[in-house]
């Protein structure tokens, strides 16, 4: 019944809204961790926050003045479900909803662009294809879809388009193909971690948009030390690149992809009550952006998740049934 | 194990038939032919990146509503005028809609704006 519940909610979180599919931006900001498959009958429910800010053009790796845009910023929440169907396959949903996700020019005539609602949503499949006790080693590939559920074509109350750097969606499917590696050490204080990452987005061909987002190839190294009981630290070096956008007739949009080298320090707090609070900072330390385009300035995150362990639970009323008998 | 694959083959398959459905969204609306737009004008088809050209729009008609769309760049305004400009990434040909509606329909006209490198040359 309750793995019915689980499904049932799962299914219904990715068709909520489907039937509103529009097209729309960049998509739902990629959060840290959580990739390895967790347990058979848990269900792991995480809440996140992440404020991302923009405010410099570069051209290559050097600052462009460039008089336009003077910052570019976003609040975004998001919800994740994983379950794990057994010990082997773990299933997750994921959505994304932007507060605000806005542009401020720097001429005081123009006005500040502010789109908000619901972005993507991710659909993902993890499967622990390799997993060795002794060494304490295991191998997750995944293979995942993004839905464009969310407010894409948002306009002003004036009825002017905003533009599709505030759209909350991405505006066309993405699909991901991911693997995760992981070890960790004999005295189980460290743990490294290392998570490649392809996607492919699919055209958007709407109304208003015709566009095609660059394949994006993300490989990341992830490192945590256990302090106490309770607390971990981490880092994770992240390299992220995507290949240049197409537009209408094939023609390449010059100023589009990018390699950026994140920094990412990481701090989780696990409570006695099972409850895991994370926090992280993204700081970019190498970039190269094709033509020009506005970088990235620094984002931070924070998450809180919590697992219901469902065998469990059963297995405590089974035992309480036993008692009263 | 069997209801396991038979969980997986229900997400698969609900990825499957997400993955496929299309945006079919796009309703144009009543077209009126009781408005009309007379002239949809720019003060410069060419600009180059980040620079700022105006959109104007002359309509005839009752309580007219102007809403305007671009597949590329930026709008700041609204009503009958309008200013356009677009970065780097938007280089090339792009088209801005102006559509007007009121009570009996709704009537739209296109006008192109090339958006030149910032680094000059051209596309």
């Amino acid at each position: 019944m309750k793995l019915r519940t689980i499904i049932i909610l799962i299914i219904s979180l990715t068709l909520s809204k489907a039937s509103l599919a529009q097209c729309c931006s960049a998509g739902n900001p990629f959060f840290y961790g959580e990739q390895a498959t967790i347990k058979g009958n848990e269900l792991q429910v995480l809440l996140g926050y992440k404020y991302s800010i923009s405010d410099t053009y570069y051209s290559k790796s050097d600052r462009v003045a460039i008089d336009f845009v003077d910052k570019a910023y976003f609040n975004y929440l998001n919800l994740q479900f994983i379950y794990g169907l057994s010990q082997r396959i773990s299933l997750e949903a994921d959505l994304g909803y932007f507060l605000n996700k806005t542009e401020d020019y720097k001429d005081a005539g123009w006005q500040t662009s502010n789109g908000y609602g619901l972005g993507d949503a991710t659909v993902k499949v993890r499967y622990l294809a390799y997993n060795n006790f002794k060494r304490k080693l295991s191998i997750t590939p995944s293979l995942g879809i993004k839905l464009p559920i969310g407010v894409f074509d948002q306009e002003t109350t004036d009825h002017v388009k905003l533009p599709i750097t505030v759209q909350p969606s991405s505006g066309s499917y993405k699909y991901q193909a991911n693997i995760y590696i992981n070890k960790t050490s004999k005295n189980a204080l460290w743990n490294f971690g290392f998570y490649g990452s392809f996607e492919y987005a699919q055209l958007i061909n709407s109304k208003n948009f015709y566009y095609q987002y660059g394949n994006m190839y993300l490989f990341s190294i992830l490192g945590s030390y256990k302090i106490g009981q309770t607390i971990y630290v981490g880092l994770e070096l992240r390299n992220e690149n995507r290949s240049k956008s197409k537009r209408e007739n094939n023609q390449v949009v010059e100023s589009s992809g990018y390699q950026i080298i994140y920094t990412i320090p990481h701090v989780s707090i696990n409570t006695k009550k099972n409850l895991k609070f994370s926090f992280d900072a993204e700081i970019p330390t190498y970039r190269y952006y094709n033509g020009i385009q506005l970088g990235n300035k620094m984002a931070i995150s924070a998450r809180v998740s919590y697992p219901i362990n469902f065998l469990r639970k059963i297995d405590r009323k089974q035992i309480f049934k036993t008692d009263d008998q | 194990m069997t209801q396991e694959i038979q969980i997986l083959l229900l997400f698969s398959g609900l990825m499957f038939f997400v993955a496929c459905e299309k945006n079919n969204g796009d309703n144009p609306g009543n077209i009126s032919n009781q408005i009309s737009i007379d002239s949809l004008t720019a003060t410069a088809l060419t600009v180059k990146a980040w620079d700022t050209t105006t959109i104007v729009c002359h309509a005839t008609g009752l309580d007219l509503i102007y809403a305007w769309e671009c597949d590329h760049g930026n709008f700041n305004g609204s009503g009958t005028r309008i200013k356009y400009a677009a970065g780097e990434c938007c280089v090339g040909i792009n088209t801005i809609t102006c559509t007007i509606s009121n009570i009996t329909g709704q009537v739209s006209k296109e006008i192109k704006i090339e958006i030149t490198s910032y680094f000059g040359g051209g596309k």
